[in-house]
């Protein structure tokens, strides 16, 4: 609130309202906050210049190699997977017409809502030797330990296969709009020419969507290397759990930075692959749009088949199994403790979702009434957290708030002969400001949207009619942008609610939240009583797919 | 009741680039003026330095008595007390008809807040849409409310930026009578930015003509029709042809057009000169000896513009009765008679 209080003062007083043309105040204000969300990306970075310490060759002789192995081999596994849901969703859902499919295009979105590492869980539990599909198998067939062949759920490929599941939506998303833009008369001209429909699809439709696609899944990929809690589970050496082991096992902050700043080297080289497809992105609004063809018979069996399973897989089952295990289990998780864990994850996804938006109202309006360079670059290093994994970010916190809290204990010890402790680090502010670094930029992109829809003569005319830039924003652009800002406060609330790693390393002590009980009880192996907090999250994850629905059945509407 | 606007000598400068030089306008109070040329003239530039969007480079812009804009001053735009109609009206999409008319007026009590509404409502013509969302509206009516919106605070100028260009044109003829009354009604000092000169002609009282940053010349739309002091208000106000005529020793144009020689009457002697022949200076007349050939003909209804061909080569142009039938190939009788005659040096440029 008193971050929404400096705006309005700093809007207040224009600087053009006395003598002052020329130096404004914005692009100062805009720098700083950008300055403050970049320090722990550029903490991080700069830690490579730090003296490489014996731990870091050790790791360099043993694990780092698999680090990387094991990474980029998940990367495979999970851009292949995502590649061949993703677009095959989008493909079946735009190119045909079948039963069930105008419910399967957003059915198909459900597994947004499932975050990896609790999909994971659920599946151990179904699928674990002593889960209830094998028990049936056995039971069944009058099998014994060791008599059949079971692949281990647990392991890389496992991995691949959870977080394939649950994050081929961006792929789907962006390839379903791309194959919708493509043209009719494109498709009906290769069909002309004597090409077989697979053929349109490959030669033609693949082709033009490919920038979409390759889009989808560098987002998807971040996603993968950002994830610690599945990885962590099925014991899979990537670089988060190589990271945490580092710092939580030898505690070592400065090898981890350093194992963080390499990391970070793969997610750039993702973010240009992400940019430059997005910027090679075309679209044509006006064109004739392609008719879907009507399948029938067992085509049309099959394809809905396919794509109920992948919803069933990647939503319904896990989603069921967790919805039992709640009921069955309830009385092992619902206690006063769970009603603290609520209340502490909901407080906590609040502020963060409440300074969020001050911080991107701060940018997007000081952008729009000082438009520049300078401006716009800070704005969009600003947001650049989104890319950079929880871990990483919350390494990045805590090494400057050690610094400083060990210079005020120095400083303290020195002048008053009392030792201050731990100030920040360990507290909730410093848990908020690594949640603000991560998530600004999607309640940032939610205010940015709505505000380039407000045209700038609304500006104008409001300020020809006697109104300061501060009584604009309150009386023109607030009420204007009620929509936008209520979703911006929502996404970061649930991505919040969500969020493991970050929240993991920083939180204070005995602090709990929904994300981390469920961690926590997983690791013990209680994934029954851990049913509870991770269905919480589920049921709240599905708030910001609804929403994402909606928007797209009204797109569906306006294309008939 | 408005103030007098002084513009005197103002440019406006983006970076490196110049929008404006060195424009000057004075409108005395209640006066309509417009800033009248194509687009990228930069007179967008001068009204948004009018209105205190765009800071001035040089020169200054005066309210009444009041300094505005100066290199060093650059009143805020919300402290003008300028009101502005918007080329897309701009009216905020989420107040009704009456909260928009009411929008600037925060400093009146609800009482006279709520009879200034209507007061304004009833001038424009809108009482029964008062309650009505801007989407609602058609593009006359929002046009409508936008000038009301703009009147409500009773500013001291009236900025009005190509106000009917988002309009049909059927639409913009009547509409531009309309608003010319009512800003007189008003008693408003206004400024009107339009690239369409019919609409300058006909609403204006003092005309600024400019073209690539400068003004060209400021008058009234019948001194610009008749005596354009250069050849580029020439050229952009009316239909016209630049003749080019040499004379002799006394003055006499060298033409094997003897009407049109006699029209011309005394000129500066021994001259390479261009006159301006507007097409209502030739007129068809089956009586005279002067027989030119129909070029081409562009048929209007009410009247017809033909293009004829002087022995010469070259074309003028002349404004025939719509009942006149020609056709290219034909010799028309034309009677020539220039009661503003209007020269240029063809060496350099204006008279």
């Amino acid at each position: 609130m008193a971050l929404i209080q400096t705006l309005f003062q700093a809007l207040s007083t224009n600087p053009g309202s006395t003598a002052g043309v020329g130096f404004s105040r914005w692009p100062v204000m805009l720098v700083i906050t950008a300055a403050l969300l970049m320090l722990p990306i550029i903490i991080i970075a700069a830690s490579l210049a730090l003296p490489f310490s014996d731990t870091w060759r050790h790791l360099l002789d043993t694990v780092i190699v698999d680090y990387l192995g094991t990474s980029a081999l998940l990367m495979l596994g999970v851009g292949a997977g995502t590649a061949v849901l993703g677009v095959g969703a989008a493909w079946l859902t735009t190119a045909y017409q079948f039963p069930g499919r105008s419910a399967l295009v957003w059915a198909l979105l459900l597994p947004m809502a499932m975050p990896a590492y609790i999909i994971a869980y659920t599946y151990t539990g179904l699928l674990d030797f002593s889960g209830p599909v094998q028990s049936a198998l056995r039971d069944n067939f009058g099998w014994g330990y060791g008599d059949y062949y079971f692949p281990q759920i647990r392991s890389l490929g496992g991995a691949i296969a959870m977080l394939s599941l649950v994050l081929y939506p961006y792929v789907y998303l962006l390839a379903r709009v791309a194959f919708m833009e493509q043209s009719a008369s494109m498709r009906e001209a290769a069909r002309s020419l004597g090409r077989s429909p697979t053929q349109v699809f490959f030669r033609v439709a693949l082709p033009q969507a490919r920038p979409a696609i390759v889009a989808g899944v560098s987002l998807a990929l971040m996603e993968t290397l950002a994830d610690f809690g599945t990885v962590d589970y099925f014991g899979v050496s990537a670089f988060t759990t190589g990271i945490f082991r580092t710092w939580y096992g030898m505690g070592e902050l400065t090898t981890a930075a350093q194992l963080s700043a390499l990391l970070m080297l793969f997610i750039l080289v993702l973010i240009v692959v992400e940019r430059t497809s997005r910027a090679r992105m075309r679209y044509h609004q006006s064109q004739r749009r392609a008719q879907r063809t009507q399948l029938s018979g067992w085509r049309s069996a099959l394809c809905c088949g396919a794509l109920v399973l992948i919803v069933l897989a990647g939503f319904l089952v896990p989603a069921m199994q967790l919805l039992m295990w709640a009921i069955n289990h309830w009385r092992g998780a619902w206690d006063d403790q769970f009603l603290q864990l609520v209340w502490n994850s909901f407080s906590l996804a609040s502020i963060t979702a409440v300074v969020c938006l001050g911080l991107s109202l701060l940018l997007a309006y000081g952008q729009r009434l000082s438009p520049g360079l300078i401006e716009r670059s800070a704005v969009r290093l600003a947001a650049l957290g989104y890319a950079v994994p929880g871990m990483v970010i919350a390494v990045g916190v805590l090494i400057p708030l050690a610094w400083l809290d060990n210079r005020v204990d120095a400083l303290a010890r020195e002048w008053f002969d009392t030792s201050t402790g731990l100030l920040l680090s360990g507290t909730l502010l410093a848990l908020v400001f690594a949640y603000a670094v991560r998530f600004l930029s999607v309640s940032l992109q939610s205010v940015e949207s709505g505000l380039s829809r407000v045209k700038p003569t609304l500006d104008d005319a409001a300020r020809t009619l006697g109104a300061s830039a501060g009584t604009t924003l309150r009386r023109v652009h607030l009420p204007i942008l009620r929509g936008s800002l209520l979703t911006a406060l929502l996404l970061v609330f649930v991505d919040v609610l969500k969020e493991l790693p970050a929240t993991l390393i920083l939180r204070p002590f005995n602090f709990n939240t929904l994300a981390v009980r469920t961690y926590e009880l997983a690791s013990d192996e209680r994934l029954t009583d851990a049913a509870l907090p991770a269905l919480a999250i589920v049921i709240i994850g599905l708030i910001p797919v609804i929403l994402l629905i909606r928007a797209i059945a009204e797109g569906e509407k306006q294309h008939g | 009741m408005g103030k007098s606007l002084r513009i005197d000598k103002a440019s406006v400068c983006y970076g490196d680039v110049t929008a404006v030089q060195g424009a000057s306008l004075r409108l005395e109070a209640g006066e309509i003026g417009c800033l009248l040329g194509p687009s990228g003239c930069g007179k967008t530039s001068l009204l948004r330095a009018i209105s205190g969007f765009q800071s001035i480079s040089e020169g200054t812009i005066e309210v009444g008595e009041t300094l505005v804009s100066s290199p060093a001053l650059q009143v805020a735009p919300e402290q003008r007390r300028i009101g502005m109609v918007f080329q897309d009206f701009a009216l905020f999409p989420h107040l009704s008809v009456s909260r928009n008319i009411a929008f600037g007026l925060q400093a009146l009590n609800a009482n006279d807040r709520q009879t200034t509404v209507e007061r304004l409502l009833e001038l424009v013509s809108m009482r029964d849409w008062a309650s009505a969302m801007p989407h609602e509206l058609s593009g006359g009516q929002q046009q409508r409310v936008a000038l009301a919106r703009a009147l409500a605070p009773s500013p001291d100028i009236l900025l009005l930026d190509e106000p009917f260009s988002s309009l049909d044109t059927s639409l913009r003829e009547q509409l531009a009578l309309e608003v010319t009354q009512l800003l007189k009604e008003s008693n408003v000092t206004a400024v009107l930015v339009t690239h369409d000169q019919q609409e300058a002609l006909t609403m204006a009282d003092t005309v600024a003509v400019m073209n690539d940053g400068n003004v060209e010349q400021v008058a009234s739309p019948y001194e610009l029709y008749h005596q354009p002091r250069t050849r580029f208000v020439a050229g952009f106000i009316g239909q016209g042809t630049l003749l080019r005529v040499s004379t002799d020793s006394t003055g006499g144009a060298k033409t094997p057009v003897t009407e049109l020689a006699s029209a011309l009457g005394q000129l500066p002697s021994s001259r390479e000169l261009e006159v301006l022949l507007r097409p209502d200076d030739v007129i068809v007349d089956a009586t005279s000896n002067c027989k030119l050939v129909v070029s081409s003909v562009d048929f209007r209804g009410a009247h017809s513009l033909v293009s004829l061909q002087l022995p010469d080569g070259q074309t003028i142009s002349c404004n025939a009765p719509g009942h006149v039938q020609v056709s290219p190939g034909y010799a028309l009788p034309v009677r020539v008679e220039i009661k503003h005659k209007v020269t240029f040096d063809a060496a350099e440029g204006a008279k």
